[in-house]
């Protein structure tokens, strides 16, 4: 007997629908949908409050706790709730498998609810630059009820303060998918360095070090600024009990596929560690709540039967993307693979806040592998922020790098942003994120590049200005371990 | 491009050489290896039957770690010390790795080598002094002068089983995979490295503690302390404490240990 493949189900822009009519019907569905599942008991697979934990799940910190919730056993939790893959190259394909069982879950409900087959997660698509509105937040997730005057369950009071047509003040700089888009391997181990497009080799982990610079950016500066300091979408714990965390991961899957179609030489880890690590198998309750398991390699590939979706606009924004294997910058050539970093600088702890706060890095002559390389000048040129950790959820802040000889009002040259997502439990030495913070790595390859060639580089000296991009706490005991510049 | 007979030899010693070199810096850790390699060749060595002193003194009885109480009073320390030792850099000392190397990379590159032995340090620093505070435990009790030394070990194997599903032991194993921010230069560098190896080892030591302990009291079975070794390499390298394979495997060697 043949079996029946699927019809694939086409992802669609959010913003295109809404602006298509407010409450397109997906998302009039999706709504229903919602509202149904926040219903279901947190012990219950396909409810709500069971799919937000698979993300994370401390007790403590359940803003819906009650008394009377069962939860399920221990064993179930240990297999099924807190796995969110972090600072890891398994960022995403788990959040592949994870948007894939939550979309089946949800058609599901609204099939029970008497609606269509055929729905699909919809993506929002704030870097859209032909859309105006990309970066505010759809007026679906913003009105108070639903077309029938029922409450709409895709409105929640708990994001950042915004003007009443979804404008969170979120910046071009926050969604800026060029840096992400033109990394030229999905990973990068190498220590000191940024982690690839996808993030670097680990295991089984959600407290990862280096995060991929996808994840860094948009990821997680969409995630703070639709939060602000009290919203759910700024931790692990509470991100996905926001009706918009699905379709900005969604945004952030499209991404993954815009990335492997920008250069034939894009491609995803061919590593068995990867494709079908050993040991390691990410579990899910599908449509039907029966357990399954799956392998980054299942769902590498949208179209086969276990996925079946691809998205509607997955085309290349920018129209010139790197030669392959290129490194911009300072004319290597080179692949980046096998090249050992070296650490030249770094400043003490120094402390953030409200207000900006400059750093000075004394840097020494690489003595390592840079220095053996033909001209012993570095190919590439890495700002590390080391173990960031804070008790209080805090925003984003933006990096500049200072010119020598720039006057100090100027800001200097943007290196890139440092999203707080999840801080609090990369800080709690309880949370399985932690203890270690969060650490970036930004490439200021270019940056330095630049300053050279206007004579504004001191080899001897880097001044960093970093400063908040929005409302900051200044109280927050947010602190930065230490700040290093890194040459490879 | 293709090269005569000679030359080709020639350019493989140089990619050799190329790829030891790369190896040497991704993993400026490799040094580990050596004391490791040697402590394990001379526990293979007694265990087989060689006329080597490591874990077993020369009355026959096994010390594998522990002062027996006559040896505590009477001393020489000397022997319970070496044994100690001889375990500890045998069975611990390679899940060292990871700090190690993350001192050292993330230091300057001509104090790569000093970062890591400051992790070391301090890392054995806690390790021996858990196993001092463990030896008097054990012979304030008498456990391994007790003629039913096998149920003791049979006992401290389903202790370990239960503890690795405690809470407890996943927060300590989460611990071990921490980072620090390291000083750059001089003794605060220098410090730093100490301190955090000593962390390490603090988190190391409640998390393996209990099989430690378990091992030690079975440690007349060289298959309880290499199954015991691969238990926490593997867990560390896999982040989380694999409660349920791990448990079944303690409970069968503690049936193991208790028929023996």
């Amino acid at each position: 007997m043949a079996t029946t493949i699927p019809a694939i189900r086409v992802r669609r822009d959010v913003w295109k629908m809404s602006k298509a009519g407010l409450w397109d019907s997906d998302l009039l569905w999706y709504a229903k949908a919602v509202e149904v599942m926040k219903q279901r008991p947190l012990d219950d697979p396909l409810g709500w409050r069971y799919q937000a934990a698979i993300h994370e799940y401390p007790r403590g910190s359940d803003p819906f706790a009650d008394p009377s919730d069962k939860l399920p056993s221990q064993s179930e939790q240990d297999d099924f709730w807190g796995q969110c893959q972090h600072g890891s190259w398994f960022f995403l394909p788990w959040h592949r498998m994870y948007l894939l069982h939550f979309e089946r879950i949800v058609a599901a409900t609204i099939v029970q609810l008497g609606g269509p087959s055929d729905w699909a997660l919809p993506y929002w698509n704030y870097s859209d630059a032909s859309n105006p509105d990309a970066m505010k937040l759809p007026p679906e997730f913003i009105a108070a009820t639903l077309p029938d005057g029922t409450a709409n369950a895709l409105a929640i009071p708990q994001r950042a303060a915004h003007q009443p047509d979804g404008d969170f003040g979120l910046t071009a700089l926050e969604v800026n998918i060029k840096t992400c888009l033109d990394e030229s391997e999905f990973d990068d181990s190498a220590t000191g360095t940024t982690s690839g497009f996808g993030g670097e080799k680990t295991g089984f982990v959600h407290n990862g070090a280096y995060p991929g610079v996808l994840e860094i950016t948009p990821h997680g500066d969409v995630h703070v600024a639709v939060s602000g300091l009290r919203g759910f979408m700024g931790s692990f714990s509470t991100a996905a009990l926001d009706p918009i965390f699905w379709l900005h991961h969604a945004n952030i899957d499209r991404l993954w596929q815009v990335w492997r179609d920008r250069n034939s030489t894009h491609l995803d880890p061919t590593d068995t560690d990867w494709l079908a690590p050993v040991g390691i198998k990410f579990s899910f309750h599908n449509a039907q709540g029966n357990v399954v398991s799956h392998a980054p390699a299942d769902v590498a590939d949208t179209s086969v039967a276990l996925l079946r979706y691809r998205y509607e606009d997955v085309s290349d924004p920018f129209p010139v993307a790197l030669a392959a294997g290129a490194l911009v910058g300072r004319g290597s050539t080179v692949s980046k693979a096998n090249q050992a970093a070296e650490m030249i600088g770094a400043t003490a702890a120094v402390a953030l806040g409200a207000a900006p706060i400059t750093a000075s890095i004394a840097l020494s002559k690489p003595s390592g592998p840079v220095s053996l390389a033909a001209g012993a000048a570095p190919r590439r040129v890495y700002l590390n922020f080391e173990n960031i950790t804070s008790k209080q959820v805090t925003g984003g802040y933006v990096v500049y790098v200072e010119p020598v000889g720039v006057a100090p009002a100027q800001k200097g040259l943007v290196a890139g942003t440092l999203p707080m997502f999840g801080v609090v439990e990369a800080t709690s030495r309880r949370s399985p994120h932690g203890g270690s913070g969060l650490s970036y790595a930004l490439d200021i390859t270019e940056i330095v590049s630049a300053m050279e060639s206007k004579q504004q580089w001191d080899p001897s000296n880097l001044r960093v200005r970093v400063e908040p991009i929005r409302e900051a706490p200044s109280n927050s005991g947010l602190k930065i371990g230490r700040i290093s510049v890194f040459y490879r | 491009m293709k090269f005569p007979p000679a030359e080709n030899a020639v350019a493989r010693v140089g990619q050799l050489q190329a790829a030891c070199t790369r190896l040497a810096w991704n993993h400026p850790q490799w040094w580990l290896v050596v004391p490791s390699v040697l402590a394990w060749v001379a526990i293979l060595a007694e265990a087989s039957g060689l006329p080597i002193e490591v874990c077993r003194s020369r009355d026959g009885v096994s010390r594998f770690g522990w002062f027996d109480p006559q040896a505590l009073l009477a001393g020489p320390w000397l022997p319970e010390v070496r044994a100690w030792s001889w375990m500890l850099l045998a069975t611990m000392l390679p899940l060292a790795a990871w700090p190690v190397r993350h001192a050292a990379l993330r230091s300057l590159w001509k104090r790569r080598h000093r970062a890591g032995l400051g992790v070391v340090l301090g890392y054995l620093a806690a390790w021996m002094l858990a196993g001092a505070g463990l030896s008097v435990l054990v012979v304030g009790f008498g456990l391994k002068a007790n003629p039913a030394n096998a149920s003791f070990a049979a006992l401290a194997l389903l202790l370990a089983a239960l503890w690795q599903w405690s809470p407890t032991k996943r927060e300590a194993l989460r611990a071990c995979h921490r980072t620090a921010a390291l000083g750059v230069h001089g003794w605060r560098a220098d410090l730093d490295c100490v301190r955090y190896g000593w962390n390490q080892g603090r988190s190391c030591i409640v998390s393996c503690l209990p099989l430690m302990f378990a091992m030690t009291l079975a440690s007349h079975q060289i298959v309880v302390t290499v199954t015991i070794f691969l238990i926490c390499v593997i867990e560390r390298a896999r982040h989380r404490p694999l409660y349920r394979s791990t448990s079944m495997v303690l409970v069968v060697l503690a049936a193991t240990v208790a028929a023996v």
